[in-house]
């Protein structure tokens, strides 16, 4: 490889590191949230998004009646614990759940008898004495879905043997 | 100085310049919260910041409207989808955008019912529509080499249909481009409600399905306020239009008040009762109906 090759190489390989840093991490729930067994489907209304430190972001999304959901929650290690919250879409806000009540558990399970519109509150962790508190890091929520009929389907197996 | 010198240099000086632009901009956005959290896309550019929503809008997919419908309760009916040859038709981006949502929803709505014959065809038209929109979808062309290999295979042609729609839709998002996500999206709304509505014959208050047609009220909001995001956009603003009609008759639907009740089994299982209900009569689903079908016809006609 001559001098102005190895030139080229690094120009590409610079561009390369450029466009990947440039990257969002839409994918990141798909890859690093644990996901619950096969009778669940991929619910779309998952989501992932660039955090730092100590903010907090919230999303609506749809749960329909007699539906049971998989909530489940990964961050890159630096934002530390990850806090998440649920309330109902209305005027109380009433809050169904928070994990940081449960050590920050990292996903939960609900059966919902009623459609509602429920609001995803995210919190990373306030940390004190960092380096560079603005640097942002991936964070993303995996919803996951099946119909109670399975999901008594899939239970009633628990009901028999040992 | 040698010319080695100088083109080493050269491109390094370029490589930063480069670096640099990328984190100048990165610089900006630590200094805005706004773009950091879910309500964020890489087109901030589509959307007036003073008017950024500090909520960020989800909604579940047509298919995911459609996995209510069970075809052990229905009969498959072959009038209720667009003919894939009205394809030619599209000349414009509105109608090549929203009838690839209408496009998608059909695709959806015959693999639930595991019909095949006309799966291919369906495929087609969503490809055309999708170059059409500059829309690079991965590993298209060897979906079709798949679906050509199984073409007596009913469940394989199934999985590859499923797959071929997920991968539409991942598309859109993981490139962020949720502009054109959500002029998709309302196209295959509209038309997931004109199947679901029509493939159930007569109203019946106690019915589970139009209870869910009915709550495709709280969808419909969140797509809407999703959309409004990009209202500067053409099309979405002229989509918003359409959307706008249906939430008229949504609105006039009565909500029922109940206080949302918890149970709480495990440090991480629960279950959710009560809550508000959302009550329809037959006057309303007919006139919801009827505006369904004459929205869904103004799309897939294009006029």
């Amino acid at each position: 490889m001559n001098f102005l090759h190895k030139l080229l190489l690094l120009f590409l390989l610079s561009l390369f590191a450029f466009q990947t840093n440039g990257q969002v991490c839409s994918n990141y729930h798909i890859d690093n949230c644990g996901w619950a067994d096969k009778s669940f489907f991929y619910s779309r209304q998952s989501r992932s998004a660039l955090f730092s430190h100590g903010i907090t972001s919230k999303f609506v999304i749809i749960v329909y009646a007699n539906e049971e959901y998989f909530v489940s929650i990964a961050g890159h290690k630096k934002l530390g614990d990850i806090k998440i919250r649920v309330y109902e879409d209305d005027n109380k806000k009433t809050e169904l759940y928070d994990n940081s009540k449960y050590n920050y558990e990292k996903y939960f399970y609900f059966q919902n008898k009623n459609t509602r519109k429920l609001v995803i509150e995210v919190t990373s962790e306030k940390k004190a004495n960092i380096k560079n508190p603005n640097e942002k890091y991936c964070l993303g929520v995996l919803i996951e879905f099946r119909h109670m009929k399975s999901a008594n389907k899939n239970n009633s197996s628990k009901d028999i043997g040992f | 100085m040698s010319l080695k010198r100088i083109m080493f240099v050269l491109v390094i000086a370029f490589s930063i310049v480069i670096v640099n632009s990328c984190k100048s901009d990165n610089s900006q956005e630590k200094h805005k919260d706004n773009l950091v959290g879910f309500q964020t896309t890489e087109n901030l550019n589509d959307i007036d910041i003073r008017d950024e929503q500090e909520i960020y809008y989800r909604f579940p997919s047509a298919r995911e409207m459609f996995l209510y419908i069970n075809d052990e309760d229905f009969t498959y009916r072959t009038d209720l989808v667009n003919l894939p040859n009205n394809v030619d038709n599209y000349l414009d981006s509105k109608s090549k955008t929203l009838n690839l949502g209408v496009y998608l929803a059909d695709l959806s709505y015959m693999t639930l019912f595991g019909k095949t014959g006309n799966l291919k065809k369906y495929m087609n038209a969503i490809a055309v529509l999708s170059e059409d929109l500059r829309l690079e979808i991965p590993y298209e062309k060897d979906i079709f080499i798949r679906i050509n290999k199984n073409i007596n295979n009913n469940d394989s042609i199934i999985n590859i249909a499923d797959e071929y729609y997920s991968k539409v839709i991942d598309y859109l998002m993981k490139n962020n481009k949720e502009k054109t996500l959500a002029v998709i999206s309302i196209g295959g709304y509209i038309e997931g409600l004109y199947i679901a509505i029509n493939l159930t014959d007569e109203f019946s208050k106690n019915s589970p399905v139009i209870q869910r047609i009915a709550e495709q009220k709280l969808s419909f909001e969140n797509l809407k306020m999703f959309t409004y995001k990009f209202r500067n956009d053409r099309n979405a603003s002229q989509s918003i239009i359409y959307l706008n009609k249906i939430m008229s008759v949504f609105n006039e639907f009565k909500i029922e008040k109940q206080a949302t009740k918890i149970k709480q089994y495990k440090t991480n299982s629960f279950v959710i009762e009560g809550g508000n209900s959302i009550i329809v009569t037959k006057e309303q689903y007919m006139k919801l109906k009827n505006v369904v079908t004459e929205i869904r016809m103004q799309i897939i006609e294009n006029y």
